[in-house]
């Protein structure tokens, strides 16, 4: 019969606990960490995070090293350079650190940069939170033709939830819809990198294409300068480099031309007169231009 | 007519036009080395237009450094044949139009016909001509002349590279060909300075033989090799004087010393290449950053140029005139001697000085490949040879950076390829050596009674080849008197 009572006790009681341990979903969220150690006095550290989607994230700042060790110091947040209200802390030193912890809940709107600051020291430690960097930009346009196609990329490390290509008219931007001008875009999504190729290129293409990586949080943005040339522009050059290369040739073959008739005149019988001098010459080891003439009546086709 | 052209050949200028020959091989070697170098610029702009990748795009490099050199001595037999200025305006034509219609590219396999096979052949149809008439306008000053010629490679890349950079981000890389294409065109130019000559030798003493060697090369029975003959004048020529002219053309193939210098041709380029290609990836290997592995190239491209003119002026000297075989060997040998050191060097400062040494021989032995070619063959036969030479470099070219590349695959380390470069080349300049001394020897023991107090084996076919000259000058003054 105890034995019994026991058993329903215990069933009540795991049950109980069964309840008890069970996390509501609505509770406790998860919470990412970031921590810095900064070591010695008057640093400034900075910290890069990559923020994807909307979340509660604790910044930690870790001081180590500090002259004197101080049996405390206050440290206060601030955000994008502006302080934040109610933020100042005494932070006590434990075991040679002073730790001070703040959590943010970070929305679109909170991106920026977060400094927590130690006055006594003048240390500060900044993350600066935000979306993935598109990087290598390229500073100078990419130049193409009309009726040409021409592929523009965007890569990122990590993998955002979808791309998307916009056209920058002024000041709005249009998004290029594939579609609706199959013809005239395609648009190609591996990833963590995407292309996009605009075929029949014509002088209207000519402008700012935006690529979007979209995360939860905020889409990050680049933009790409395409410009669209007609065939006539490297052809000028091209021709005048073809002109200036008859226009050599000509001179060069006139030239020989004109120095040939004083060939003819020379007879027969002068020709080892003419061949000794220039062999005198040659032996003098003279280069002067002047004696050309002399040697050109030698030279034959 | 030809009455005059029997006595009117002359002996080589050594100045004169010949530096507008010399100034037209220099543009030559600008448009056709330093543009197929500057194409590996285009590559990354294949690469994304065409959605290939880097392998796709290396072919073309190879496919117009390979044309180049293997249709070489198609250079050399049509320069003998027509003119070599016809050979040179042809290949500037051909190149160009090759350049131009690869802007008009659609996809990548258009591009290895159009820029790989046609421009490569354009290319090969200038090169081996340009390179021979500089040799038959130069006597005296014969290494300078080639020295200042080839430095053109050099110097064309350094100019070049930014030049090309630069055109294809203001045209992309349609329009920079297009561009590229009018710029090859000035070949034309190059080829309308180049003057045919008939050279006095070819009459009186065609082939500087061994004397000691039973052989001898007959001299072609029609006037000479024509570099310079009237197309007019072939139409008497019939079909079996023809054969037995080609024939003739190439009899330098059986001399001795052409087949041991062509064997250490071959080794050579299979050596030379390969320090070329992997002193970057080495050297970011070994931790040097990438901005100090791109200055090593540039030393090495700046301090070519300098080796290609100081050596060529330096072996002109009348002391070293009669070494000159030995000073290329020196030249190979140490180039051989700097590749095997690479494996103890392994920071920047330590490999600066071999780059620096590097480059200095490599411009030295590229200043004296048609010098010491046109030593064992003579000028009659220079631009047969040349393409001879230019087509055994082309096979080495190709094979040896893909086995360089397995050997650092398999070993793990770049040891392996700068030693089998290393010993490429100093096996070719021993190779040389020890036929040299084989010579010397023979001679010595045969001629124990001459007074040959110097090095002859070599330089003894200089020093006929400067009695004849003597001779030619002997027999034109009592004709005139």
């Amino acid at each position: 019969m105890a034995s019994f009572r026991h058993l329903i006790l215990l069933l009540l009681y795991c049950d109980g606990m069964k309840t008890e341990t069970t996390p509501s979903p609505q509770s406790d969220p998860v919470i990412t960490t970031r921590k810095v150690v900064s070591k010695g006095q008057n640093q400034v550290t900075i910290e890069e995070l990559a923020i994807l989607k909307p979340q509660t994230i604790e910044l930690s700042c870790y001081l180590t090293d500090i002259p004197n060790n101080p049996p405390y110091l206050t440290g206060y947040w601030t955000k994008d350079g502006k302080g934040i209200v109610n933020s100042e802390e005494t932070v006590n030193r434990t075991n040679e650190q002073y730790i001070l912890k703040k959590t943010f809940d970070i929305l679109a709107k909170d991106l920026g940069n977060y400094s927590c600051i130690f006055k006594e020291i003048q240390t500060q430690v900044t993350f600066v939170l935000d979306v993935p960097v598109i990087k290598d930009k390229r500073d100078k346009p990419i130049v193409s033709y009309t009726g040409d196609s021409v592929v523009l990329a965007c890569k990122l490390k990590q993998t955002p939830n979808t791309w998307n290509w916009y056209k920058a008219n002024n000041t709005e931007k249009g998004l290029i819809n594939v579609t609706a001008n199959p013809l005239n875009y395609k648009i190609f999504i591996h990833g963590n990198e995407t292309k996009l190729t605009v075929l029949n290129l014509t002088e209207e293409d000519s402008g700012k294409y935006i690529c979007s990586a979209e995360f939860d949080i905020k889409p990050s943005e680049s933009y790409i300068e395409l410009k669209v040339l007609s065939y006539i522009e490297p052809l000028k050059p091209f021709i005048a480099i073809v002109l200036e290369v008859i226009v050599l040739v000509t001179l060069i073959f006139l030239w020989e031309k004109c120095n040939k008739p004083q060939n003819d005149n020379i007879s027969a019988g002068e020709n080892e007169l003419c061949s000794e001098q220039i062999s005198k010459l040659t032996r003098d080891d003279s280069n002067g231009v002047e004696n050309n003439t002399a040697r050109q009546r030698k030279l034959e086709h | 007519m030809a009455q005059e052209k029997k006595k009117g050949g002359v002996l080589p200028p050594d100045g004169g036009w010949g530096w507008m020959i010399v100034a037209g091989c220099f543009v030559v070697t600008v448009c056709t080395r330093a543009v197929t170098r500057c194409i590996s610029i285009f590559f990354v702009e294949f690469q994304m237009h065409f959605a290939r990748d880097y392998s796709g795009t290396a072919w073309i490099h190879s496919l117009v450094d390979c044309t180049t050199m293997l249709c070489a001595p198609l250079g050399s037999l049509i320069g003998n044949r027509l003119s070599c200025r016809v050979a040179v305006i042809l290949g500037g034509f051909l190149s160009s139009i090759g350049l131009v219609l690869s802007s008009f590219a659609t996809s990548l396999e258009y591009l290895y016909l159009t820029l790989g096979v046609l421009t490569g052949l354009g290319f090969a149809l200038c090169y081996t001509p340009a390179i021979a008439m500089v040799g038959l306008y130069f006597c005296e000053r014969k290494a300078l002349a080639y020295g200042i010629a080839m430095s053109g490679s050099g110097i064309g890349t350094f100019i070049l590279a930014p030049v090309v950079q630069l055109l294809i981000e203001h045209y992309s890389w349609r329009g920079a060909l297009l561009i590229l294409g009018g710029f090859v065109s000035n070949l034309c130019v190059c080829g309308a300075l180049i003057r045919p000559i008939i050279l006095k030798e070819e009459e009186a003493c065609p082939l500087p033989v061994d004397s000691e060697c039973e052989y001898g090369v007959k001299p072609p029975m029609v006037n000479g090799v024509p570099s310079g003959k009237a197309v007019g004048d072939k139409l008497e020529i019939d079909a079996k004087q023809r054969c037995l002219r080609s024939m003739q053309e190439y009899n330098f193939l059986l001399i001795p010393d052409f087949l041991v210098l062509a064997g250490s041709f071959l080794l050579l380029a299979s050596g030379c290449s390969l320090p070329f290609v992997y002193l970057v990836p080495y050297a970011l290997d070994v931790g040097v950053s990438h901005q100090h592995a791109a200055f090593l190239m540039s030393i090495l491209g700046v301090i070519d140029i300098i080796g290609n003119i100081t050596f060529g002026w330096l072996t002109d000297r009348r002391c070293l005139k009669k070494y000159r075989n030995i000073c290329y060997m020196f030249a190979v040998g140490m180039e051989g001697l700097c590749c095997l050191f690479i494996p103890l060097l392994r920071t920047f400062a330590l490999l600066v000085p071999f780059s620096v040494l590097y480059g200095y021989f490599d411009g030295a032995y590229v200043a004296l490949i048609p010098v010491v070619t046109s030593d064992v063959v003579g000028t009659t036969y220079l631009s047969s040879a040349l393409g001879v030479v230019y087509f055994l470099h082309a096979v080495p070219y190709l094979v040896s950076p893909p086995i360089g590349g397995w050997l650092v695959d398999t070993t793990g380390t770049y040891t392996a390829t700068f030693f089998l470069s290393g010993f490429a080349l100093i096996s070719s300049s021993l190779l040389l050596f020890s036929v040299a001394v084989i010579r010397r020897c023979q001679r010595n023991q045969k001629n124990s009674l001459r007074k040959d107090p110097k090095w002859v084996s070599c330089e003894d076919k200089q020093v006929d080849y400067y009695t004849s000259k003597k001779k030619d000058l002997m027999i034109i003054i009592p004709a005139t008197s």
